[in-house]
């Protein structure tokens, strides 16, 4: 009995706030069906770590272990201090995703690339906040809109804020239907919105699929070699997928394999959402600074097609320039809705596929070579 | 709080970055045309 009230001596008010923040994380996910896969397991790993004394994580007592090492981080140094789980993942979604629409229409590459602009917009506004360049360039990821490579790179970048960079990213993944329409109809016309593109689908060979994922691998590692596992495993899913002779692999990596990963992913992450780590005044920043970084990258891909529509004769509409940001599939349908929204016959949802197919492309070459630059 | 030295660091990475995602997705739109041209879909008979 006395242990019992002993350890609820222990509670701090912190703690109790991070129950609440793990509350919030779990209600948004089950209501509002935002990112559920991450956002429960975090919720509740937020809870499950900070109870006093919890055996969930370590403890320690002037740098000296006190009792086992908590399973928690155990999952933690065997999957994301080594970047295993993100890795894993990656084979995962490559497999989900059909290339088809960037290989018969290749243009729209440049919108990935153009709607990156966030990343490192929002870079450079952090180590104007005062972080140092390596938690600069983690909270600049939030632009990837893309969680295992947030997690990726701000983890080799031995980043302080992994937790709370990761609850950004994610939440504003989820809050894309919400973020991108505004951003667009601030930045468009109604005359732009109301532009129709022509959809010619293309038939690519399947010798074009499979070579396609040997070939970014082999460019990307060219260029940014040290991180050339990002790619590699995105694309070695995607062989997978598209070799035609490996189906039950490519379905395993599709559901056992991601929801897998996925669920150890989102518990094992909450080790670093200990009250301590997580309750800072930086944490706010970190989540203003990625909200930036959100509405920078669809202002890049948006602005992006309006400068490509200056010099060519079929104009693009420039709503599809949004959807080169990572956030797979809803981005593509937030602009598709907008276009049917504007113009009942308006079909984007193919141009606005291919861009957001290429944004995943974009997103990860941009955490590669922000990797390998800051090397 | 605000860090102008911490803004100017980051600048040449921030614009070697954004170059560079252009310059890939440029050499990657290169190999897709040339795939594609170099390897064409069978006509149905």
């Amino acid at each position: 009995m006395e242990v019992i009230f002993e350890n609820l001596m222990l509670i701090t008010w912190q703690q109790v706030v991070m129950w609440v923040i793990g509350g919030i994380l779990i209600s948004l996910a089950i209501k509002k069906e935002m990112e559920p896969t991450l956002l429960l397991p975090m919720g509740f790993g937020a809870i499950l770590v900070n109870l006093p004394m919890s055996g969930a994580v370590t403890h320690f007592l002037n740098g000296v272990q006190i009792g086992e090492e908590g399973a928690i981080d155990v999952l933690f140094k065997a999957g994301i201090a080594n970047e295993l789980f993100p890795l894993l993942l990656f084979i995962g979604i490559g497999a989900m995703i059909d290339f088809e629409p960037i290989l018969s229409n290749p243009k729209l590459l440049f919108f990935g690339a153009g709607a990156q602009f966030g990343i490192f917009f929002t870079f450079s506004m952090a180590a104007l906040f005062g972080f140092s360049i390596n938690d600069a360039a983690s909270i600049g990821i939030i632009g990837a809109a893309d969680g295992p490579t947030s997690i990726f790179v701000a983890n080799t970048l031995k980043s302080n804020y992994i937790g709370a960079i990761v609850v950004a990213a994610y939440s504003y993944m989820a809050l894309v239907p919400i973020i991108q329409p505004a951003v667009i109809k601030a930045l468009t016309t109604k005359k732009e919105r109301l532009i129709r593109m022509e959809y010619k689908p293309g038939t690519v060979s399947q010798p074009v699929k499979i070579l396609f994922p040997i070939i970014i691998t082999i460019l990307a590692g060219l260029v940014a070699p040290t991180s050339v596992s990002l790619v590699g495993f995105l694309m070695f899913g995607n062989l997978l997928r598209e070799c035609g002779v490996l189906r039950g692999l490519s379905e395993t990596a599709q559901n056992v394999l991601a929801n897998l990963i996925t669920l150890l992913l989102g518990l094992t992450i909450a080790t670093k959402m200990q009250a301590e780590l997580f309750l800072t005044p930086q944490t706010l920043l970190i989540m203003g600074l990625g909200l930036f970084a959100f509405i920078f990258d669809t202002a890049g891909g948006v602005v992006l097609a309006k400068i490509i529509n200056l010099f060519v004769k079929k104009k693009i509409n420039p709503m599809v320039g949004a959807a080169g940001i990572s956030a797979f599939p809803m981005s593509a349908r937030v602009v598709h809705k907008m276009g049917l929204k504007e113009d009942p016959q308006n079909f984007l949802l193919m141009h606005a596929a291919g861009a957001n197919v290429a944004g995943q492309i974009a997103s990860v070459i941009a955490g590669g070579l922000l990797l390998s630059l800051l090397g | 709080m605000i860090n102008i030295n911490g803004l100017l660091e980051s600048l040449p990475t921030s614009g070697l970055g954004m170059l560079g995602v252009f310059v890939v997705m440029g050499a990657i739109y290169v190999s897709i045309k040339l795939l594609c041209w170099l390897i064409r879909p069978k006509k149905e008979q």
